[in-house]
C-alpha cells in the first residue's frame, strides 16, 4: 500500500527536494505552500502523514497543526527553521509526532516520517503492538508484564501506568503535560516534580539511573522511551 | 503656618489667664467691697469662684491656682471679719474658707482637664490638617522631584523656616539634595547625611527638643524599614520660637510619609526600566529569531538538496538531478544576498556607513535601475521629471542600490500597471517617487515596512525577500542626509519618496 504524504511548506525549494525523496521512495506527495491549503488538502485526500512548517505566511503553522487535531489523528512531523523551546513544547501539547528542526539530515527527516506512518497505520488499524521492546526490557501492554533480562520486574501501579502511557507512544517525546495528565488526570499538567521522582525510579528498576540508555529526559520538555525499533 | 499660630494662642492664653486670675480677683473684690456686710458670703464665695474657673478655662491650671489663691487671701482678709488680716473670728469662718478652696480646686481641676481635652482634640485636629496640606503636596504632582520640591515649600511655610531640604539616599550612588526651599548651610547638609548614615537599618528614633534659631534639625525619612533620606530644616532667627514637641512629631510623621512616596517612585522606576528592557529583550528575540529562520532556510535547501544527490540508494534522473543542482545554485545565491544585506544592516547599524558623496543625477540613477530590475522585459514605465531637474549629493552606488530596490519592489508588488517615477524639487532638496499601481501598502503599516524583517502580509502571496530591503534602503538614504518614506498613491497604490539634498544648494 502506498503511503500518502502532505509535505507543507512555503519555501518551493524545500518543497521540491523532500517531495523528490518521498517519490524516491515510494511514496505518494500532496504539496501546500500555506496553511489554508495544507488544510485544505487534509481533508481532501487520504493522508498517512504531514510533514509541517510552522513558520507559514498567514496562518501559523501551530494554528494548522490545532485545527488538525480537532478532527484527525493523522501523524504530523513539524519541520521548521524555529526551534525555540516554547514553539516545539507547544506543538508536542497541541499533538504533533515529531520535530525535526531545519537545516535537517534528510535521512534523519525520512526516517522520521517512515515511523510516523507506522504509527498512523497502527492506530487506524487499532493494532498497536502488544510488546515494545526496549534493551533488555519488554513491556507486554496486555498482560501488563515488564521483564528485565527475563526477570519479572515488580513496579508501582502509578510507575506502572506512566511507563504504558511512555511504551504506547515509543520512540516519540512526551511532554510533562500530556504524561501527567494521562498519568494523574487533568489539573495535575504543572506538577512536573511527580514525574521526576517516578522517572527516577523507573531509571532504577529499568535503566541505569546514571547513564540512561532507554528513558530519555529532553531537557525542558519531556520523556521519550527508546525502543529497539525506533533507536 | 496654622502650627505656629496655635502656639502663639497658648503662650498668649496663658498670659491671658494670668491677668484674668488677678484683674479679675482684684475687680471682684472690689466691687465686693462696696457691698461688704450685705451681701450673703455664699455671693463673694461664687464671685471668686467665677474668677477662678476663667481664669483656669483661659490659662490652664496655674493661672486657676493663682486665682484660687489671690480669691482665698482677698475673701479672708477683706470679707472675713476680722478684716485686714488673716485671722477668723468665727468657727464657721473657717468652714467657709475651706469649702471655698476646696470647691475653687475641684472646679478649676475639672475645667482645666476639660479644657486640656479640647485643646489636645484641637491640637489633633490641627495637626492632621497640616498633614493634609503636606500630604496634598505630595501627591498632586506625578514627578518625584517636583513632590519634593512642594513638600520642602509647605514645610517651610508652615513652619516659618529659614530653608527646608530633602536629602535623597540612592545606593549605590552618592546621596542628592533632591529639593529644597529658602537656605540651608552646608552644616545643614551634613546632619542629614549623618542621620542618613546613622539610621540606616534602625526604627525612626525621635530625641525631644529642637534646634535653636538657625541651626538645622535633621529627620529621617523612613519607612518599610528602609532610609530613603532625611528631612532637614533650618529654623529662620526671625521665627518666634523654636521648634516643640509637637512641631516635631508633625515632621517626623511628615517625613515617614514622603519616604513612602519616595520608595513608591523608585519601585514604579524600577518597574519601568525593567519593562523597557524586557520589550528590548523581546524585539532583539524577535530580531534574531528572524535572522535565524532566513539563515536556515536556504541552508537547508542546500543541505537537502546536496543529501539528495549523495544518496546511494536512489538512481536520480538527469532533469531531478539538474533540479536539484539549480536548487543548491539559487539557495546559495540567496544566502549570499541575505548575508550581503546583515552586513549592510549591521554596518548602517553601528553606523559605518560612509558615503562617497558626490553630484549625482536621480533620474540617470533611475534609469540604470530600471534596466537592472527589468533586463530585456518589457514593462512600461512612466517618467514625469523636469529636464532641469538639479543634481544631488549621493554615493552613486549607494544611491543606485536604494533605487533597484525600490524598482524591485514595484515590479513584485506594484501588479502589472505602469510604474511612474515623479521628480521635483521642494525645499532645497530633490524628491522622486516611485510610484506603482499595486495594492499600496495600509496606512498603518507604511511606517513599519521599514523595520526589519517586517513584511506586509497579503492573503495567498507568498512572501519573498529578506525582509531588510526596505530598512537598509532607509539607513542609506538617511546616511546620505536624505529621507525615504511610503505614502498612498492618489490610484491607490504604493509611493516611496527619496528626498536628497541638492547639490548646488546652499550645505
Amino acid at each position: 500500500m502506498t503511503s500518502r504524504v502532505l509535505v507543507v511548506d512555503d519555501e518551493p525549494a524545500i518543497v521540491r527536494t523532500v517531495a523528490a525523496n518521498l517519490r524516491a521512495r515510494g511514496y505518494e506527495v500532496v504539496t501546500a505552500m500555506t496553511g489554508e491549503a495544507a488544510l485544505a488538502a487534509a481533508e481532501l485526500h487520504q493522508l498517512d502523514c504531514v510533514v509541517l512548517d510552522l513558520g507559514l505566511p498567514g496562518m501559523h503553522g501551530l494554528e494548522v497543526l490545532r485545527r488538525l487535531r480537532t478532527w484527525t489523528p493523522v501523524p504530523v512531523v513539524i519541520l521548521t527553521a524555529v526551534d525555540g523551546e516554547r514553539d516545539k513544547l507547544a506543538a508536542f501539547d497541541l499533538g504533533t509526532d515529531d520535530y525535526v528542526t531545519k537545516p535537517f539530515g534528510m535521512a534523519e527527516l525520512l526516517a522520521r516520517i517512515r515511523v510516523a506512518v507506522r504509527h498512523g497505520e497502527q492506530a487506524k488499524a487499532g493494532t498497536r503492538p502488544h510488546v515494545v521492546e526496549a534493551g533488555q526490557v519488554r513491556i507486554d501492554l496486555d498482560t501488563g508484564e515488564v521483564t528485565r533480562e527475563g526477570r519479572l520486574v515488580r513496579l508501582t501501579p502509578t510507575e506502572h501506568r506512566l511507563l504504558e502511557v511512555l511504551a504506547a507512544n515509543a520512540g516519540r517525546l512526551c511532554t510533562h503535560r500530556l504524561l501527567l495528565e494521562r498519568v494523574w488526570g487533568p489539573g495535575y499538567g504543572d506538577e512536573s516534580q511527580y514525574l521526576r521522582v517516578y522517572v527516577a525510579n523507573l531509571r532504577k528498576k529499568l535503566d541505569d539511573p546514571d547513564a540512561p540508555k532507554l528513558l530519555l529526559t529532553e531537557p525542558g520538555m519531556g520523556y521519550r522511551l527508546v525502543t529497539s525499533e525506533t533507536a | 503656618m496654622a502650627v505656629r499660630w496655635r502656639l502663639d494662642v497658648r503662650r498668649r492664653r496663658t498670659a491671658l489667664g494670668y491677668a484674668t486670675a488677678v484683674l479679675g480677683t482684684g475687680a471682684a473684690a472690689a466691687v465686693l467691697l462696696l457691698f461688704r456686710g450685705r451681701v450673703d458670703q455664699v455671693i463673694v464665695v461664687l464671685a471668686f469662684l467665677m474668677v477662678v474657673v476663667t481664669a483656669a478655662a483661659t490659662g490652664g491650671f496655674a493661672p486657676g491656682l493663682l486665682a484660687t489663691v489671690l480669691g482665698f487671701l482677698a475673701f479672708d482678709v477683706l470679707f472675713i471679719p476680722p478684716y485686714r488680716t488673716l485671722r477668723v473670728a468665727e468657727r464657721d469662718a473657717y468652714v467657709s474658707l475651706a469649702a471655698y478652696l476646696l470647691v475653687t480646686i475641684v472646679v478649676s481641676t475639672l475645667v482645666v482637664a476639660r479644657e486640656q481635652r479640647r485643646r489636645e482634640a484641637e491640637r489633633r485636629e490641627q495637626q492632621a490638617r497640616t498633614l493634609y496640606a503636606l500630604s496634598q503636596s505630595l501627591v498632586a504632582p506625578t514627578r518625584l522631584d517636583a513632590a519634593l520640591a512642594g513638600v520642602a515649600r509647605t514645610v517651610r511655610e508652615l513652619f516659618h523656616l529659614a530653608g527646608c531640604g530633602i536629602v535623597l539616599a540612592e545606593p549605590p550612588g552618592p546621596m542628592r539634595l533632591a529639593a529644597s526651599d529658602g537656605t540651608l548651610s552646608a552644616e545643614a547638609f551634613r546632619l542629614a547625611e549623618a542621620v542618613i548614615a546613622g539610621s540606616a537599618g534602625r526604627p525612626p528614633q525621635s530625641p525631644p527638643g529642637g534646634p535653636a534659631p538657625g541651626r538645622p534639625l535633621a529627620l529621617p525619612m523612613q519607612a518599610a524599614g528602609l532610609t530613603a533620606g532625611a528631612l532637614v530644616i533650618l529654623a529662620g532667627d526671625a521665627a518666634p520660637a523654636p521648634i516643640g514637641e509637637a512641631e516635631r512629631r508633625v515632621l517626623v510623621t511628615f517625613a515617614n510619609q514622603a519616604a513612602v512616596v519616595v520608595l513608591q517612585a523608585r519601585q514604579e522606576q524600577e518597574r519601568a526600566r525593567t519593562e523597557a528592557l524586557e520589550a528590548t529583550d523581546r524585539l532583539r528575540t524577535a530580531l534574531l529569531n528572524s535572522v535565524s529562520h532566513e539563515l536556515r532556510t536556504p541552508i537547508a535547501a542546500i543541505k537537502a538538496s546536496a543529501a539528495s544527490l549523495h544518496d546511494q540508494e536512489i538512481s536520480w534522473d538527469d532533469a531531478q538531478r539538474q533540479e536539484f543542482l539549480d536548487t543548491i545554485d539559487q539557495e546559495a545565491d540567496r544566502l549570499a544576498h541575505l548575508v550581503a544585506n546583515l552586513l549592510d544592516m549591521s554596518r548602517i547599524e553601528a553606523g559605518a556607513v560612509s558615503p562617497q558623496l558626490v553630484e549625482a543625477w536621480l533620474l540617470e540613477a533611475a534609469g540604470r535601475a530600471v534596466r537592472r530590475v527589468w533586463g530585456g522585459v518589457e514593462h512600461r514605465i512612466d517618467v514625469d521629471v523636469p529636464e532641469a531637474l538639479p543634481p544631488v549629493l549621493a554615493d552613486p552606488v549607494r544611491l543606485d542600490q536604494v533605487l533597484t530596490n525600490l524598482l524591485d519592489n514595484a515590479r513584485r508588488y506594484g501588479g502589472d500597471g505602469p510604474v511612474r517615477l515623479v521628480g521635483r524639487t521642494v525645499d532645497g532638496m530633490v524628491e522622486l517617487r516611485v510610484i506603482d499601481h499595486g495594492p499600496g501598502i495600509p496606512a498603518a503599516e507604511q511606517d513599519r515596512v521599514f523595520e526589519q524583517f517586517y513584511r506586509v502580509h497579503r492573503p495567498g502571496q507568498r512572501v519573498e525577500g529578506t525582509g531588510l530591503g526596505l530598512s537598509i534602503c532607509r539607513g542609506l538614504i538617511e546616511a546620505m542626509h536624505g529621507k525615504l518614506w511610503a505614502e498612498t498613491a492618489p490610484g491607490g497604490g504604493a509611493a516611496f519618496v527619496v528626498r536628497l539634498p541638492r547639490a548646488d544648494g546652499p550645505a
